[in-house]
């Protein structure tokens, strides 16, 4: 028997030793980050055309159409240092019926373990007044996907359509929110910064994955209420424009990080 | 009667050698020399750890609570039903774990026992559009338990009339068990990015238990119960299993037979799970809790104890509620290496 308690002991005794603890870890390096925009309507993920969902009072609404302009990406590490994107590779525009476009890949991201990303809705006033030779290719981007009024009206940051009813609009009738500045006398762009759920290690050999949920419900029922009825095609609106904007910079949370 | 006692003594060495071969073995199959940086991790009770067997509890049967050494095989079908998504309509994933465990006891002294375990398993996931299967080796355990027996007091009256009055057991005891799970099973990463982080071979730890079981028995019925705490460890990917609080009771009836005696029992069981952490940081949606009924039944013979239980979740909230249990099936077959 006394074999038996040696052979355990020596057993146990072995597994402890075989794992010692490690140095701390030198980053350095460039690395990738891949940011994922997946659009829900409150917790169900988000389906076009087919489904439709609640909306206020007695709005039902079906989706057909979202896209938006996300731009400005930056990152803040633990140490609260700020990495800014290059700008101008900093805009992209993210569509619901284009799933590529919903994965964003960040190169040449100093290695670290961010916290924090920064990201703006829309097309800021300094790029805009860099003139459309300033704009590059986005500006061909843009107008292909349909996010822009003209040049003198500007970019659409945020497109939202579908068919809604109601109890005083039975038959299904369109709706359509288009959000942008208006050239340059209405400034809604806005940013948004959220806080990672855990951090995002960017590393050499490692690239985290942002995944980011935005709630199309926001949209109507956010910040400010919009009911339909009252107006169901807003493109140009000094007044309900911000308002759209806000609601748009609302619905953006970080659901996790995959490392 | 030398001879005699020497062979089980050989047979008894023989049996816990080959355990401990077969985890040295599973250990070299899965790179045991990249075990470098930290490892440890988690680990389960009696029997259950939470990689591939992330919800059930239980015991080494209820026969087997006397001083028997034995050896046995074991086998555990669970299944689960887990979101394939984060959403509420995103699709769900079924999930089919089949475990293979060896396991045995070995009495070191009439106060002291060591228990061990060696898992093989196989675990399925079928998605609405594809499949995924891994398997080989679990994440061994090994136990050491002490005993203490407890007797009725001494009929004062008796002593003095009777020079040698023996103690009479009061059918409760108690046992304190220290152990460790070892990372002999396969941890990967990219599953634990998955919704059932519990989809994995082993958890890459080296993990340690601590276990704490109570029995009584009468003529006719008895009751055991145990209580378990699983200290996880980091592995070597950073990844540290949430600590797990396992605990079941079970209240057995005796029926006696001349050859043998059958044993059908019910019980409670659950399980308490802490987050997941990465890097140090807890991972949200990893915690959870989960209650099980059980009943079931276990013959014994003077050579074998073979047993069966069914068990069926009460209430559950695991992973964020994104993984459903759903029922699991045991059946064992144990030798009694006493004879």
């Amino acid at each position: 028997m006394k074999i038996t308690k040696y052979l355990i002991a020596s057993f146990i005794a072995l597994s402890i030793t075989a794992c010692s603890s490690e140095d701390e870890e030198i980053i350095t390096g460039e690395g990738k980050v891949t940011l994922e925009f997946d659009n829900s309507y409150l917790t169900s993920d988000l389906l076009l055309s087919t489904a439709s969902y609640s909306a206020n009072e007695s709005e039902e609404i079906k989706i057909s159409d979202v896209k938006y302009i996300v731009s400005n990406i930056r990152l803040e590490n633990e140490e609260g240092e700020i990495f800014t994107y290059p700008k101008e590779d900093s805009y992209f525009i993210v569509s619901e019926t284009d799933t590529d476009s919903q994965f964003i890949s960040l190169s040449n991201i100093p290695a670290a373990d961010y916290t924090k990303i920064t990201f703006g809705i829309g097309v800021d006033q300094e790029k805009y007044l860099e003139g459309a030779t300033g704009q590059g290719d986005f500006l061909t981007l843009a107008q292909d996907a349909g996010m822009m009024w003209s040049w003198q009206a500007g970019y659409k940051f945020f497109v939202f359509e579908g068919l809604y009813t109601s109890d005083v609009t039975t038959t299904e009738t369109a709706f359509a929110f288009h959000m942008g500045s208006h050239g340059s006398s209405v400034d809604n762009y806005k940013e948004v910064t959220l806080s990672l759920t855990n951090s995002a290690r960017v590393r050499t050999t490692s690239t985290p994955e942002i995944h980011v949920v935005a709630d199309l419900a926001n949209i109507l029922s956010g910040t400010t209420t919009f009911l339909l009825d009252d107006a169901a095609q807003i493109h140009v609106d000094a007044v309900k424009s911000p308002q759209i904007a806000t609601n748009v910079n609302g619905m953006f949370v970080v659901d996790h990080v995959h490392n | 009667m030398m001879n005699v006692l020497q062979n089980i003594k050989i047979k008894k060495s023989i049996v816990f050698l080959g355990f401990v071969l077969l985890t040295f073995q599973s250990f070299a199959n899965h790179n045991f020399k990249n075990c470098s940086n930290h490892e440890p991790d988690s680990f389960e009770f009696f029997f259950c750890d939470l990689c591939g067997c992330s919800t059930s509890s239980g015991s080494f049967g209820l026969g087997t609570l006397n001083n028997a050494s034995f050896v046995g095989v074991r086998y555990i079908y669970q299944t689960f039903e887990s979101k394939d998504g984060i959403f509420s309509n995103s699709p769900t994933s079924t999930e089919n774990f089949h475990t293979y465990q060896l396991w045995g006891r070995l009495p070191i002294n009439e106060k002291l026992y060591v228990s061990a375990i060696l898992p093989y398993q196989d675990l399925k996931r079928t998605y609405t559009d594809r499949e995924e299967n891994i398997n080989g080796f679990g994440d061994a355990t090994i136990m050491s338990w002490y005993k203490f027996k407890f007797y009725k007091k001494l009929d004062e009256e008796k002593a003095k009339l009777y020079t040698n009055v023996q103690k009479e057991p009061s059918g409760h005891s108690l046992e304190i068990g220290l152990g460790a799970k070892l990372p002999t099973g396969k941890f990967e990463q990219i599953l634990a990015d998955r919704v059932n982080p519990g989809f994995q071979l082993g958890t890459g730890s080296l993990d340690g238990i601590l276990g704490l079981a109570h029995s009584y028995g009468a003529d006719k019925f008895g009751v055991n119960t145990s209580l378990t705490y699983y200290f996880k460890n980091e592995n070597k990917n950073e990844y540290k299993f949430g600590n797990q609080f396992s605990y079941a009771s079970n209240f057995f009836y005796a029926i006696s037979k001349e050859k043998y005696m059958l044993l059908p029992f019910v019980g409670l069981s659950g399980n308490i799970y802490d987050k997941i952490e990465q890097y140090q940081e807890e991972i949200p949606k990893t915690d959870g809790n989960v209650v099980n009924g059980t009943f079931g039944a276990e013959i014994t013979t003077k050579d074998f104890i073979i047993g069966a239980n069914y068990t069926l979740p009460i209430s559950h909230n695991l992973f964020g509620g994104n993984v459903t249990p759903k029922q699991s099936l045991s059946i064992y077959l144990n030798f009694n290496l006493n004879n």
